[in-house]
């Protein structure tokens, strides 16, 4: 207790004294130490931080730290797997055959010359090379792109022939010398020709650095941070997306968390300071939206605002392409959190002598009001924000699956939905990066939240919202 | 107690009336004839489906007739989308739908009690700490993703390491053959489990450090100490005092996770093709079938507040006071 004000001090009047008794600063609170000296809740807090500024920095038409452009380019073939794991031959043939595929498209095209010059994917280019030695490139890399794909037919037909014979050998008791002679052989045959795939596919990988060379000094980077996490299906940079998705969930979060304590805090406050009749209202109004499920509310009123053909003025957009139907959407719910936790709280104060004394001192009803109760809930807005943040993130990808949510920008929502199909066959790139990043932002703000209600109502039940 | 109920039931009424007041507005914010008939119908032909839907009637007048016909659960409109009356497409999902929701609730409401109470009764050790730890973790990650993670290891990699489909990646068969229970139970169990388990695992990262809290609170409390001094054990202490005194938070949690519940089982119905009534709601607005909408969130809501009744006088059974308040 050495850092509150010095009391030693001979008070001039009784006003000061009392200043004096009180922890002044904010940093002085009792509440605001215990938080501060949560460490983990201080490190959620950064990291907070580190979102909000990154959100910041891709939106600011200045910086554009990473431009919608960018997000939803092309930048390599599909499902490349992130970290520059190394993909299997078969994946690994693929993309060779992508590459080939895309100088194919470009030369057939009614005006070579220029589809030539288009033909980038971000940083990586097409080799500065004359038309006719493209040509040439090009027939060069298809003759070993069906050379590969014979070898890797012909590995595949061998591994069938091994399959049979384990299986002869197995179902057999005794099994004659010729049989394992035979097996014996075939295994030599098929790692000769595995070893003719490799050979191959390095060549052919060869023929493509050369036909498509990796940039190198700053290019070079710029491009590997875009492999970083692997492409998706459509082959965009799913690092970038991801990271363009902070702007996106942070800008859903503030906005309905903003406006959900906001409205709730106030008809909370209201309800439970003044009651009669106006409590009779709010409470009935809040136990009517929470009657049915928030899905449902979630569900109709996105549809319905999707719906309504309005252009927006300032953005110049269609209703449906803006993320208002999601933000009318969590606010019709989230609100009655907040709500009913603060006219809780409200009621409480209502009864404490500070009150009681205000009114006495003859204060009118709003400045009590907005001088006295509200301050005192404070720490519950803060609270109620992080948890209807979180909610928003969260909800967000439940109306993105169901198709509802964001459109025409990448989210986690999105990231998530469109990563089923390739989870099922076991690419789990663009599902774990979104996770990961979703993961972080949310487990901060539950650290957060947690660590505000150990520190300002120790004795809350934890887990109740 | 009757006196109780009769009170929940009239409470709730008029909050069921104004519900449907409010989803019937709002579904016609938006003319619902023209949003489906789409651009290029003609004026005439808009205005002839409005008047046989009878939408250009005053809308009070709709919707009192919408209430009679739902009091008498008479929904013999034709749906727009297929070519059965609104009852016929909305009553055979109620079924799908409670065989993962009811399931789903009760289910995880025991795992997670347990699992509460184990981490209560080895306060401060490590496998408390790893048990909440693991809790808030949990609740990090989306539902889609438990979702999505599930479908993947549970029906396509279990069939394929076992060689035989024990979940089914989607779908959903009748299974209530009461004639043979066991066939039964295992029709459930090839359609519904997966889905259900799915929805245990999410549910618990909340509900279980929900469920400690209480147990520890109880736990620390004066009639506990007093119950171990006159010499009660510990299995006493835990099940005839602590749980019976829990009972009313418990209560109180399940109907918290409810619209959890409900939710979770509509992403689940979408994804794994049952035919429920999240699912119905889903595809009716998508198709703007607008007379099934306006049936299956009715109806919904009429189940939900049911269900919110049910939980009060449940309260009033575990905790007579309730009933005087």
């Amino acid at each position: 207790m050495s850092d509150r004000p010095d009391q030693s001090k001979q008070p001039t009047d009784l006003l000061t004294a009392r200043a004096g008794q009180r922890p002044s600063g904010f940093f002085e609170q009792p509440g605001v130490r215990k938080f501060v000296r949560n460490r983990p809740a201080v490190g959620a807090l950064t990291v907070i931080a580190v979102f909000l500024l990154l959100a910041l920095l891709i939106s600011m038409p200045g910086v554009n730290l990473v431009p919608l452009e960018r997000a939803t380019e092309r930048v390599g073939p599909d499902a490349v797997p992130g970290f520059f794991v190394r993909a299997s031959d078969e994946k690994r043939a693929a993309f060779a055959a992508f590459w080939v595929r895309e100088l194919d498209k470009s030369l057939r095209a009614s005006d070579p010359e220029q589809a030539i010059a288009a033909l980038a994917f971000a940083e990586r280019r097409i080799a500065p090379l004359e038309l006719g030695a493209l040509r040439d490139r090009l027939a060069e890399a298809q003759a070993m792109l069906d050379g590969l794909d014979e070898a890797m037919g012909d590995a595949e037909d061998a591994r069938f022939d091994l399959e049979d014979l384990a299986e002869e050998l197995a179902g057999e008791d005794e099994p004659s010398d010729a049989l394992r002679e035979q097996e014996r052989e075939l295994r030599e045959e098929l790692a000769g020709m595995q070893r003719v795939v490799r050979e191959r596919l390095v060549a052919l990988e060869d023929a493509i650095e050369s036909l498509y060379p990796t940039p190198r000094g700053r290019e070079g980077f710029a491009y590997r941070v875009r492999l970083l996490a692997g492409t998706d299906g459509q082959g965009r940079s799913l690092l970038l997306r991801a990271v363009y998705s902070i702007k996106v969930a942070v800008q859903i979060g503030v906005v309905t968390a903003l406006l959900s304590v906001f409205v709730g805090t106030l008809l909370g406050a209201a309800a439970g300071y003044i009651g009669g009749p106006v409590d009779h209202a709010v409470v009935w109004l809040y136990s009517t939206i929470s009657s049915i499920p928030y899905i449902v509310w979630l569900v109709v009123v996105a549809f319905v605002v999707r719906e309504i053909n309005w252009t927006v003025p300032i953005l110049d957009k269609q209703l449906n392409q803006t993320l208002f139907p999601v933000y009318a959407a969590f606010v019709m719910n989230f609100w009655v959190g907040p709500c009913r936790v603060i006219r809780g709280e409200a009621l409480k104060i209502r009864g404490l002598d500070y009150v009681q004394a205000a009114t006495a001192v003859g204060c009118g009803r709003c400045r009590v009001l907005l001088r006295h109760v509200l301050p005192n809930t404070t720490y519950l807005v803060f609270i109620n924000f992080s948890l209807l943040f979180v909610g928003a993130i969260k909800g967000e990808v439940i109306l993105s699956f169901l198709g509802l949510g964001v459109q025409g920008q990448p989210s986690w929502g999105i990231m998530i939905r469109d990563s089923q199909p390739e989870v099922v066959v076991g690419f789990f790139w663009q599902l774990g990066i979104a996770t990961a990043f979703m993961f972080v932002l949310v487990l901060a703000f539950n650290i957060v939240s947690d660590a505000l209600q150990d520190a300002f109502d120790p004795k809350h039940v934890a887990g109740e919202a | 107690m009757w006196s109780y109920v009769v009170r929940r039931v009239l409470y709730n009424v008029p909050i069921f009336l104004v519900i449907v007041l409010i989803l019937m507005a709002l579904l016609r914010i938006n003319d619902p004839v023209a949003a489906r008939l789409g651009k290029v119908a003609s004026a005439e032909a808009i205005a002839a489906e409005r008047e046989r839907m009878g939408l250009n009637r005053p809308f009070l007048r709709q919707y009192a007739e919408f209430l009679w016909d739902f009091a008498r659960m008479d929904f013999s409109e034709r749906s727009w989308d297929q070519a059965q009356t609104v009852g016929q497409v909305v009553f055979p999902s109620v079924v799908p739908s409670l065989s993962i929701t009811v399931p789903a609730l009760a289910l995880s409401a025991c795992v997670s009690i347990v699992i509460g109470l184990i981490a209560a009764a080895n306060r401060g050790k490590f496998i408390d700490r790893a048990l909440m730890l693991g809790a808030v973790l949990g609740m990090c990650v989306s539902y889609l993703v438990y979702i999505i993670l599930g479908q993947k290891f549970g029906a396509f990699w279990l069939s394929e390491r076992l060689g035989t489909r024990v979940f089914a990646v989607q779908g959903y068969e009748d299974w209530t053959t009461w004639s043979q229970p066991l066939n039964a139970v295992r029709t459930w169990a090839h359609y519904c489990l997966l889905p259900v388990l799915i929805s245990v695992v999410v549910t618990m990262g909340y509900d279980t450090r929900f469920y400690r809290a209480v147990i520890v609170e109880q736990a620390t409390s004066d009639y506990v100490r007093t119950a171990r001094a006159k010499g009660c054990g510990e299995r006493r202490v835990m099940f005839k005092h602590l749980l019976r005194n829990a009972m009313i938070p418990i209560i109180t949690r399940i109907m918290i996770t409810l619209p959890f519940v409900v939710v979770g089982s509509l992403l689940l119905e979408i994804f794994f093709g049952i035919p429920g009534m999240g699912r119905t709601l889903y595809n009716s607005i998508i198709n703007r079938d607008f007379p099934v909408t306006q049936a299956v969130v009715a109806l919904l809501a009429a189940i939900f507040i049911a269900s919110n009744i049910l939980t009060d006088v449940l309260y009033a059974v575990v905790d007579p006071r309730v009933r005087l308040s």
